[in-house]
């Protein structure tokens, strides 16, 4: 545990550079896409943190899975900090990707939203889920029957993933299709599916450092409610 | 209208959403250890 507290810092802030190099990479080393098949040329440029954005939204919502398991098979601790944790980061980058994404869209489509196309409005639904788990948890109090409802929610939730995830390729509209698989229709160029990697990579090490993170809080703030109690209970009797 | 500025304004949300979450969740770290750290010390003073 004190290694991870430890650890926890410098990699999130190894991850902030690394993040921040991909959106510089993106504005000034990044290729421009050609003119004549692009509405907006630039906005493009808001794929280099709007991709990795919504992949990390998927890790956490994998881990908010993780814990919402680990909390009704074993009613572990880990696994209950898992489910606050992934609620909390799956809510953060699904925001992101909710946000970056309908700008891009009326730049390069006209239109912010579709109504039609299936993954836009699952992945909003997902964001909806980790937004609601995130307000629960902050607003109920703490007990083993709202942990057991919430992790139900974060188990529902999960559900989504795969269903957005399938969106991608069978009732895709105007969302664009998996980039970095080759294929005829993207033939994207090596340079924007190597910086394309370099975010995901840097978006990775980010994922770990905030997991760190938040995990030696819950960590540290058990303990110090522990020791409280324990010196309540001394002073008592 | 390339959509420079539609990057601009996007890349500005996000590192202000990014950087806010994370750095506060750093300081609640710190802030947590100071308080553990200076724990032993407050009881060995009484």
């Amino acid at each position: 545990m004190a290694n991870c507290s430890t650890l926890a810092i410098p990699i999130t802030i190894v991850g902030m550079i690394c993040v921040v190099i991909t959106a510089l990479l993106g504005f000034f080393y990044a290729p421009l896409v050609d003119p004549d098949s692009w509405n907006a040329p630039e906005a493009y440029r808001i794929l280099y943190w709007h991709v990795p954005f919504a992949w990390t939204s998927f890790l956490s919502f994998c881990l908010l899975f993780i814990g919402a398991s680990s909390w009704y098979v074993r009613r572990s601790e880990s696994g209950w900090t898992m489910l606050v944790i992934g609620s909390q980061l799956g809510l953060l980058f699904g925001l992101g990707v909710i946000i970056s994404g309908p700008i891009w869209g009326s730049a390069e489509w006209g239109v912010p939203w579709d109504w039609g196309d299936v993954r836009l409005n699952s992945y909003a639904l997902l964001t909806s889920v980790a937004l609601f788990l995130v307000m629960s948890i902050r607003s109920q109090p703490d007990g083993q029957e709202t942990r057991d409802t919430l992790a139900a929610i974060g188990l529902f939730g999960f559900v989504l993933v795969p269903v957005t995830a399938v969106a991608t390729t069978l009732w895709r509209n105007r969302h664009p299709g998996v980039i970095l698989r080759e294929s005829g229709e993207t033939g994207v160029d090596l340079e924007i599916k190597q910086l394309m990697g370099f975010g995901a990579f840097s978006f990775l090490v980010l994922f770990i450092g905030l997991v760190l993170l938040n995990y030696s809080i819950y960590t540290l703030r058990r303990e110090l409610e522990e020791e409280n109690r324990k010196i309540d209970k001394e002073v008592l009797t | 209208m390339n959509g420079e500025i539609e990057a601009i304004v996007t890349y500005s949300i996000l590192a202000a959403m990014l950087f806010s979450y994370t750095f506060s969740r750093i300081s609640s770290l710190s802030k947590l250890k100071r308080e553990i750290a200076g724990k032993p010390t407050e009881d060995s003073k009484e």
